[in-house]
């Protein structure tokens, strides 16, 4: 009887979907038992991880501001009449906010179904076997985040409501300026934020076991999992915010006049708001899939809410509104729950039983007439 | 001078409707008067220097003390009645005091007179808080203080207040107006380190 076997069994297609853990936990046995006479046998396993994360972030900001508010400089000189002049507010805002600015992180996690036992058994053997067991497991996960950002933000504002001039006039002047109001706001956030997450697809407890073999057996068993997941981003953010506003309802003048001049301004209000945000954001995931790979899957622990939150004794509680908490944030209700009901509507019904209660009382009282003995004199 | 005798004929008419009228205002009385005495008769809080260890909300300005019942189901009405007949409810899912998140409590406004008691009507004046009151909870030892900074009234179904965390605060909700449940009276508390 020929007992010769021979299996081939090369996983090649798992490499795209397979990336490479560094935590994870490998077990690879490889046994070729009792061999025999002509034997050849041979063994080759290979297994390499290798995990590389790479987060390069460059950001040059650069804010450069300049406000400037006049309401002087005003002249009035040689005036044989009554001068009055009178100028607005001028009033400048400046407000630049980058936040948020090249953020990353990048986890690969080890999955629940990352118990990789691969047992390989070449038992047996026989006479003029030839066993060779090659076992090729390699690695990868490469996640490589690469972000640069430059911000450029000016902002040049100059009000004035003042240089005003009234000179050599006979009559009566008056200028009268309106206010002036500007402001600036440039909020530069969430640019290049990037997220990966890798996990693991592999084949979980491969077991293979030529058993028995003979007489002229060959046995070969390769199992190959060339293992590569390579995310990589790369984000450039140019942003230029420039906001030039000159403001002006000064600068009036009345000058070499006989009669009688007035000037009046109105008012400026310039508001400007530059928000740029949520620029260039990636998000990698792999799930976690042992599924698609075969073999028995042991799906991961059910996530229990503790049945109350966590107590810290209150040392470590923040003030005021700041940040969301770990706990009480999700709290499960039916669509159409209301509020607690915290109110009795007993109050309105006794009420509103007494006010019935005196009514019919009152209508009984004096629809009977007078008190029964009582004598009307008239 | 002409004498005319009533013929009184109506005897128990005239008799049940004094007695009505009398026991429509001695009605009001009844229904009234546990209120009245509240703003009459307030029952001072008193914060000891011993802080307690049990779960318990002190509101000195609206003389509102009452212990807290931890973890009632707010979407359970069986449970969250049973528990508000004993005191002030603390919704299970927030968080406790001294934690991280928001703290939910919520008490009746009003119950039937005959159950009236200081405790189980502690939120009646819920709505002469202002903000700058001060709140006082205590809990396994150690007192919280929370100063108010805003209160809202809204409409029942306006479930986000419980169901979303809204951050370090502490939540106070009752019914408004007292004696309905047309609306829902919510104080908002910020803690205060101490």
């Amino acid at each position: 009887m020929n007992y010769r076997s021979i299996l081939v069994l090369i996983l090649l297609p798992l490499t795209l979907f397979s990336p490479v853990s560094a935590a994870r936990a490998e077990e690879i046995v490889v046994t070729v038992e009792g061999n025999g006479s002509n034997s050849s046998n041979e063994v080759n396993v290979q297994s390499s991880s290798e995990t590389n994360v790479t987060q390069n972030n460059s950001a040059e900001i650069n804010n450069n501001v300049e406000a400037n508010a006049n309401t002087g400089n005003n002249e009035a000189s040689h005036n044989s009449g009554e001068t009055n002049i009178e100028t607005g507010d001028a009033q400048v805002s400046t407000n630049i906010a980058n936040q948020n600015i090249n953020n990353n992180s990048a986890t690969n996690p080890p999955c629940a179904c990352d118990n990789q036992n691969t047992n390989i058994s070449v038992s047996g053997n026989g006479g003029g076997s030839t066993n060779a067991v090659n076992t090729n497991v390699s690695g990868g996960s490469f996640t490589t985040q690469n972000n640069t950002a430059n911000i450029n933000n000016s902002v040049v504002t100059n009000a004035n409501t003042g240089r005003n001039s009234a000179q050599v006039n006979n009559g009566n002047i008056k200028i009268k300026t309106g206010s002036i109001y500007a402001e600036t706001k440039i909020v530069n956030e969430d640019i290049n934020i990037n997220r990966a997450e890798d996990k693991d697809l592999l084949f979980k407890g491969l077991s293979i076991k030529v058993d028995g073999n003979g007489a002229g057996s060959t046995n070969i068993v390769s199992v190959r999992d060339t293992r590569e997941a390579v995310y990589s981003a790369l984000n450039t953010a140019n942003i230029y915010n420039s906001d030039v506003k000159n403001l002006n309802t000064g600068e009036n003048k009345a000058d070499f006049n006989l009669g009688e001049v007035w000037i009046g301004t109105g008012d400026i209000v310039a508001v400007t708001e530059i928000i740029n945000r949520g620029i260039n954001v990636n998000d990698y995931t792999k799930t976690c899939d042992c599924e698609k790979a075969g073999g028995e899957v042991t799906p991961p622990p059910p996530v229990t809410p503790p049945s109350k939150p966590p107590h810290h004794n209150g040392e470590s509680r923040d003030n005021g509104n700041g940040g969301v908490g770990g706990n009480g944030d999700v709290m499960g209700a039916a669509n159409g729950e209301i509020l607690p009901v915290t109110g009795q509507l007993a109050y309105f019904f006794l009420t509103l039983s007494a006010i019935i209660l005196f009514l019919a009382g009152w209508y009984l009282r004096f629809r009977s007439g007078v008190a029964p003995g009582i004598e009307v004199v008239v | 001078m002409k004498t005319m005798k009533n013929k009184f004929n109506k005897p128990f008419a005239y008799y049940l409707g004094n007695f009505m009228m009398v026991a429509a205002v001695a009605l009001l009385f009844f229904i009234y008067y546990p209120i009245v005495s509240i703003y009459l008769f307030p029952e001072g809080v008193e914060l000891t220097e011993k802080v307690s260890d049990d779960f318990r909300i002190v509101i000195p300005k609206i003389y509102a003390e009452a212990t807290v019942i931890e973890n009632v189901d707010p979407w359970n009405q069986d449970e969250y009645l049973e528990a508000l007949q004993n005191g002030v409810a603390h919704a299970s899912g927030s968080a406790l005091p001294g934690d991280a998140g928001t703290t939910y409590l919520f008490a009746h406004s009003s119950d039937v007179p005959w159950r009236i008691t200081k405790y189980n009507t502690a939120f009646y004046r819920l709505g002469e808080l202002d903000p700058g009151d001060e709140i006082y909870v205590e809990r396994e030892g150690r007192r919280y203080r929370y100063i108010v900074k805003e209160k809202l009234e809204v409409w029942p179904n306006e479930v986000e207040y419980l169901k979303e965390d809204q951050g370090d605060v502490l939540i106070l909700q009752t019914c408004a107006p007292p004696g309905t449940a047309l609306k829902r009276l919510l104080i908002f508390a910020s803690p205060v380190l101490e």
